[in-house]
Order: structure tokens, then sequence, then C-alpha cells
């Protein structure tokens, strides 16, 4: 029984492989790209109070130089965070939108381009 | 065909495990083996040498707080501890004496969430006294599969275009020697496969096979006290600091309570549980003050 389990384990593994890069979103398209741009997002969804505004949460997202310094040392846990829809959280004040995915890939190549400020 | 030289070696691995039972010879007293060189399974990311004996049921349940310091940590929610970076639940059992398996569930720290990892592992070689077995030998493969929605972001490494882009592979080679009763040493060497990975657009993307080596240790400085340390260092260009990206260490601390049961407490950079998460995607620095508290409660029940 041992050898079935572990040659059936063996058997999925090998026909489940594949070898891929995720697919590059065509930034090209996508024209707004600077602070400017992506504050209206993060306005929308992160920069209130008890949240990412007033340091109710870690970082100041409604001007570019704390954003730009948050971002410097946790952009990884930024990308995750929005890519994965955890923020804004299911306790966000009313009136807080979730990201959309348009918004997400403008955030992302923003992000991409080193989130300049204009 | 480089991708399956791993699981053919596993392979043979496997059946020379298995056919060494009948070659036992029965009339030689039996070899006096190593006892505990690491008290659990595992060190505190890392799996150890030590296996379930056979009909053992373990019911674990792993947990990883937040940061504990920097910018995502402090007094805002307690020092991590109102915060989970990963969660596992899941059972582990003992085949027999010197193969185990396993399945739990990771909440995942990464992009991938929602993770049903398998695994097995096998004891090619248990250390004896007597000194004719000088060391462990253990062959550890994992199986991970997010089974979370899919992103319709197409920059999002959730963003799944095939059914295997939710899974990920880990395999690995665990050496170890209980040097004295008071330390215990291990060295691994691992390959992990992710089948999609992260694009960057400076550095180069990221690369499907990682390989990765590690070092363990326990110093047991009383009978009940010990500290355990847990170091891996994944062999890439990519993952220096300089690109956000760190090596997971960790290091614990051991009381034995009394009635075999052991107490670990360990605090760690990494935030994932599985090493298909926190192997490739370690990104918490220790001197930013990115390391947490983690515990692991584990239960065994006699099921034959």
């Amino acid at each position: 029984m041992i050898k079935h389990i572990l040659f059936g384990l063996i058997l999925v593994s090998i026909f489940s492989c594949s070898r891929d890069v995720v697919a590059e979103p065509d930034c090209d398209i996508i024209t707004p790209q600077t602070y400017q741009d992506v504050k209206l997002i993060l306005n929308a969804s992160c920069s209130y109070t008890s949240c990412h505004l007033n340091n109710g949460a870690p970082g100041n997202f409604d001007n570019y130089e704390s954003i730009k310094e948050f971002l410097d040392s946790n952009e990884s846990s930024f990308r995750s965070e929005i890519n994965t829809g955890d923020m804004p959280p299911d306790y966000a004040e009313d009136g807080k939108e979730s990201i959309s995915q348009v918004a997400k890939l403008q955030l992302a190549c923003w992000l991409d381009r080193g989130y300049p400020e204009e | 065909m480089n991708k399956l030289i791993p699981f053919f070696l596993f392979l043979v691995c496997t059946n020379v495990l298995l056919s060494q039972s009948s070659d036992i010879k029965v009339n030689q007293p039996p070899a006096v083996k190593v006892f505990q060189t690491f008290k659990d399974t595992r060190v505190i990311n890392t799996h150890a040498t030590e296996m379930l004996p056979k009909g053992k049921l373990d019911f674990r349940i792993g947990h990883r707080f937040g940061d504990a310091g920097g910018a995502l940590g402090g007094w805002n929610n307690f020092y991590g501890l109102e915060n989970a970076s990963d969660v596992l639940i899941g059972f582990e059992y003992g085949l027999n004496d010197n193969v185990m398996i396993g399945i739990n569930r990771t909440k995942g720290s990464s992009e991938l969430r929602q993770n049903i990892n398998t695994l097995v592992k096998i004891r090619l070689m248990h250390q004896e006294y007597d000194g004719n077995k000088p060391f462990s030998l253990a062959l550890l493969g994992v199986t991970s599969t997010s089974t979370m929605p899919g992103s319709d972001f197409p920059g999002s490494l959730s963003f799944f275009t095939k059914k295997a882009h939710r899974m990920s592979y880990h395999l690995s080679v665990i050496l170890s020697k209980k040097i004295s009763n008071y330390f215990s040493l291990q060295v691994n060497g691992s390959w992990t496969y992710r089948n999609l990975v992260p694009l960057f657009i400076d550095p180069p993307s990221d690369t499907n096979d990682l390989a990765s080596v590690g070092l363990a240790g326990k110093v047991q400085l009383t009978k009940a006290f010990g500290i355990v340390l847990d170091y891996t260092v994944p062999i890439s260009g990519l993952r220096t600091p300089s690109n956000g990206y760190y090596h997971p260490f960790g290091f614990g601390l051991e009381w034995e309570t009394g009635g075999g049961h052991v107490f670990q407490m360990n605090f760690t950079n990494s935030t994932g549980l599985s090493e298909t998460d926190y192997i490739p995607y370690t990104t918490s620095n220790w001197f930013d003050g990115e390391f947490r508290w983690g515990f692991t409660i584990s239960r065994q029940f006699t099921v034959r």
C-alpha cells in the first residue's frame, strides 16, 4: 500500500508540472501612472481616519513623501495585499471601496515604473 | 526532462527503502537507535529527520503571528500578536517507523493562499549509538496546491491560466547527527519548484527552480531546556536584500514540561509555514523588526 501511495503522489506531481512566468501586464496602454493618478484610488480605498492616514495603520497614503517611504521598504507586501484583495479589509469604514481590477492594474504599473510622483 | 530527475531519484530511494525490510537479518541483536536528535518532526521551519512511529496520527496546528516590530508591527497590533501571518492545520501519520505522510492546509503568506499541502517523509538511515550508522538521513517530498479563487488581474501570481499554476513542489535531503546529549546538528539540501513564478521588470523574472541549503541545530542546556536554530539559504542571485528578499532564520526555546510534552516558543523572520512559501517568499528582515512569534500544537493519537 505504501508503494501505491508513493507512486500515486509521484505520478500526480510529474503530470501536473508546468514552467511558466506570470504574464506581463501591458503598462503601455495604462496611461495614467503617476502618484497624482493613483492618489484617487488610494483616497477611495486606503486613506481614511484609523487606516492609512494619520498613523492609524502603517504609512500615510495621502501624501507622496509618506507613501514613497512606506513603499521603499514594503513594496512587496503592498503588492500582495492588493492582489489578494486583503486590503481594504472587511471592517473598513462605510463608503470605502474595494479596489477594482483596473485600479489594481494601474497600481501595478505605477509600482513597476518605480512609483513616480509626476 | 531535467525537472523529472529529482522525482526519479526519489523513486529509486523509495524502492531501496521499501526493499530493506526483507533483508534484515533476524539473528543479529538490534542496534540501539539514537533517540530524539530533535524533539519534533520539525526544527522550526524545516523538517527534521525525526519520524512519527508506526500507527501514530499527529494532529498539528502551527501559527505565525504578525511582525513584532517594523512598519507593520508595534503597539497598533500588540507587536504582531493580533495578526496571523500564517496558520497550518493538518494531520500526519506514521505508515511505519521510517515512512510518514501528511496533509495540511495553510493560510499562506505569499500571493498564493488557501493552500493544501501534502508531504511524504522517508528515513533512509537512522543513526545508531555504536557508530555503524553515524547519522540519520531522510528524504522529504512536499506538494502544495493553492485553492484560492483565481484573480482576474493579469500581473498577479494568482492569475491562473492553467490548473497547474496553482501547484508548487519541494524535495529535500536531510542529514542529521546527534553529536552528544547536548548537541545535534542537521544540514539539508533542497529543491523547490513552482509551476508559476512572479514577473519582475527589474531584476529579471524569477526562476521556477530554486535550490536551497539549510542548517539547523539544537543545544540542550539542561535536561528540560534547550535552544534550537534553523537557517535556510536560497541559492538564487535574485534573493538578495537589495531585491527585498531575506534568508529565513529562526530560533526557538524548548521546554520539556513532563510526560513527553515539549513546549517550543520560536521566533523567525519568515511569514510562511510551508516550504513552498517561506523559502521563495521571505521578504521580512530581522534587523527591521520584521520577526514574529510562532508556535506549534501537536497531539499524537495511536491509530492501528
